[in-house]
């Protein structure tokens, strides 16, 4: 499945709540995630996408159009090059955001806490069959 | 790209008297009233009276340091305007002090801006110099650039990790003549402590091999020096090794990060109020096992540990790796025997039943520990569940 596009991300949610792990380490945790996917690379535009976290749930996603807004408690930005590394596990998530690959808006001291969390959210993407641009 | 943060070290006898060749003369020490009772802070400020240097001394920390003593030294030394902040204590003081000196630079914060993605914690140490001088060797805290500060929130106690890389103190002090008067326990725990910072930095996700150097040489002084200390603790010259020990393993962690030893035991600590090197300490053959029991094959944990055990003479070269590896387990049960160190959850006098009923809240906290993340093997609910189970029985951990 070709990366950013609606079949991708379903398979994406989907693929997040197959991952008992994530449902487990993630059993606690409520707020939505906006991941904004800046041009880079082979990407000339900006894409963002939705995800909807809720107690090791998963409860929906979705490719966010220019100008909508969307109610998240947390924004992760950067360019598509390093959204790359961090989906192929090249690069870890809290290591991007800490070395400035990645930007994050948000409460941090949340998300401290939420750190294997995200670690599983990125382990699923690896049982999503993705094409990369 | 990444990075290696390190304070400015001095040690060994006499190191204090380097505070001679700090710029700066106002001085705001934090420190807690042990310290002071112990004449350990008569020595601090004699030195400075000496160096003509004035002060000013905040001595309420407490273990566990809450908010409101971090946000009360702060309002001391907003009204005192130090050009020098000195922690001498625990990693408790030290890590009051990190918060004080981050806050007294930009008054404006409160504890939830020192994270680590707050870059303008990068421009510390314009107003005042940090100045860590540990009178423990254990938590490294003088090395290290988090600081853990409890806020009771809900009801509960909630311990807050705060961390950014210029919380790193600009000098850590590593004079031997403060460790000296540690008890025999608190020697033990906490130089248990410094094993386990060391251990799991070397197979934690940040390693390096800079932390590993690190870590070798810090695990070689523990296992030299910790059985001496323990026994004689006016020993100086295991004092002196074991304290710098403590600040190569919190160099070792604090660039390479600690992992589920750390996060089992941080739970097993706050659940069943059991001090924290005790409870790393036990847990560290256990989470090491399993680290060993990998079935990812890519997993470098085995040849990693297989080294450290050929570098320190453990193992033959030509040793295969899993043999060469699980020495390292053996050694560690070696040293818990010699020196009467629990080895299981029940000789902290943790009943099976109390663990089962505690078993839940246990893993939930496991998966909100941030150290969590950083293991080379992640636990899924029932791993970790089955982990506590060995580790209350003395069973070596075969999954």
């Amino acid at each position: 499945m070709k990366i950013l596009t609606k079949e991708w991300l379903d398979a994406f949610g989907k693929a997040i709540n197959d991952n008992p792990t994530y449902s487990e380490a993630a059993s606690w945790w409520e707020g939505n995630m906006l991941c904004v996917i800046e041009p880079s690379g082979p990407l000339d535009r900006e894409v963002r996408f939705f995800l909807g976290l809720y107690h090791g749930e998963c409860t929906g996603v979705k490719l966010v159009e220019e100008g909508e807004e969307v109610d998240v408690e947390f924004t992760l930005s950067g360019p598509y090059d390093n959204w790359v590394k961090i989906a192929k596990k090249e690069l870890d998530t809290i290591q991007g955001v800490m070395s400035g690959k990645l930007r994050l808006v948000g409460n941090m001291a949340k998300l401290m806490r939420a750190t294997r969390a995200a670690q599983e959210i990125v382990n699923s993407l690896q049982n999503v069959e993705t094409e990369f641009l | 790209m990444w990075y290696f943060n390190s304070p400015n070290i001095v040690y060994g006898e006499d190191a204090l008297d380097f505070l001679e060749n700090i710029v700066g003369s106002k001085c705001f020490v934090v420190t807690d009233k042990n310290i002071q009772d112990l004449g350990y802070l008569k020595i601090l400020t004699d030195k400075l009276e000496k160096l003509g240097k004035k002060y000013d001394v905040f001595n309420e920390v407490e273990p566990d340091p809450k908010e409101e003593v971090v946000l009360k030294a702060k309002e001391s030394c907003l009204s005192y305007k130090p050009d020098l902040i000195i922690a001498l204590g625990g990693g408790s003081v030290i890590d009051t002090a990190k918060c004080v000196w981050a806050i007294y630079e930009f008054p404006e914060f409160g504890i939830d801006d020192l994270h680590i993605f707050n870059n303008d914690l990068y421009e510390l140490g314009n107003k005042a110099k940090l100045i860590a001088i540990p009178t423990t060797s254990g938590t490294g805290a003088d090395a290290t650039y988090a600081a853990v500060v409890s806020r009771y929130n809900d009801g509960v106690w909630q311990k807050l990790i705060q961390a950014h890389r210029g919380l790193v103190p600009i000098y850590s002090i590593l004079d031997p003549i403060f460790p000296t008067g540690m008890t025999p326990n608190l020697t033990l725990d906490t130089g248990m402590d410094v094993l386990a910072h060391s251990m799991e930095a070397m197979i934690a996700n940040g390693r390096n091999e800079f932390s590993n150097a690190l870590a070798t040489k810090a695990i070689e002084l523990v296992f030299t020096y910790l059985p001496i200390a323990y026994k004689d603790g006016k020993n100086k010259e295991a004092r002196d090794y074991l304290h710098q020990a403590a600040t190569m393993a919190g160099l070792a962690f604090g660039n390479a990060n600690v992992h589920i030893g750390h996060t089992t035991g941080h739970c097993l600590g706050a659940v069943f109020q059991t001090p924290h090197g005790r409870c790393v300490g036990l847990m560290l053959k256990y989470v090491t096992q399993y680290c060993l029991n990998n079935p990812d094959k890519d997993d470098p944990s085995t040849e990693i540990y297989s080294k450290l055990a050929k570098q320190l003479g453990w193992a033959k070269w030509d040793d295969d790796d899993i043999k060469a590896a699980n020495i390292v387990i053996e050694r560690i049960k070696e040293l818990f025997n010699k020196v009467g160190f629990p080895e299981k959850i029940q000789d902290l006098g943790i009943s099976r039943e109390q663990l089962e009923k505690n078993l839940d809240s246990l893993v939930n906290l496991c998966f909100q520990d941030a150290s969590g993340s950083m293991s080379p093997r992640l636990p899924s609910k029932a791993d970790f569940e089955n982990i506590y189970r060995y580790a209350h029985e003395g069973k070596d951990i075969d999954f």
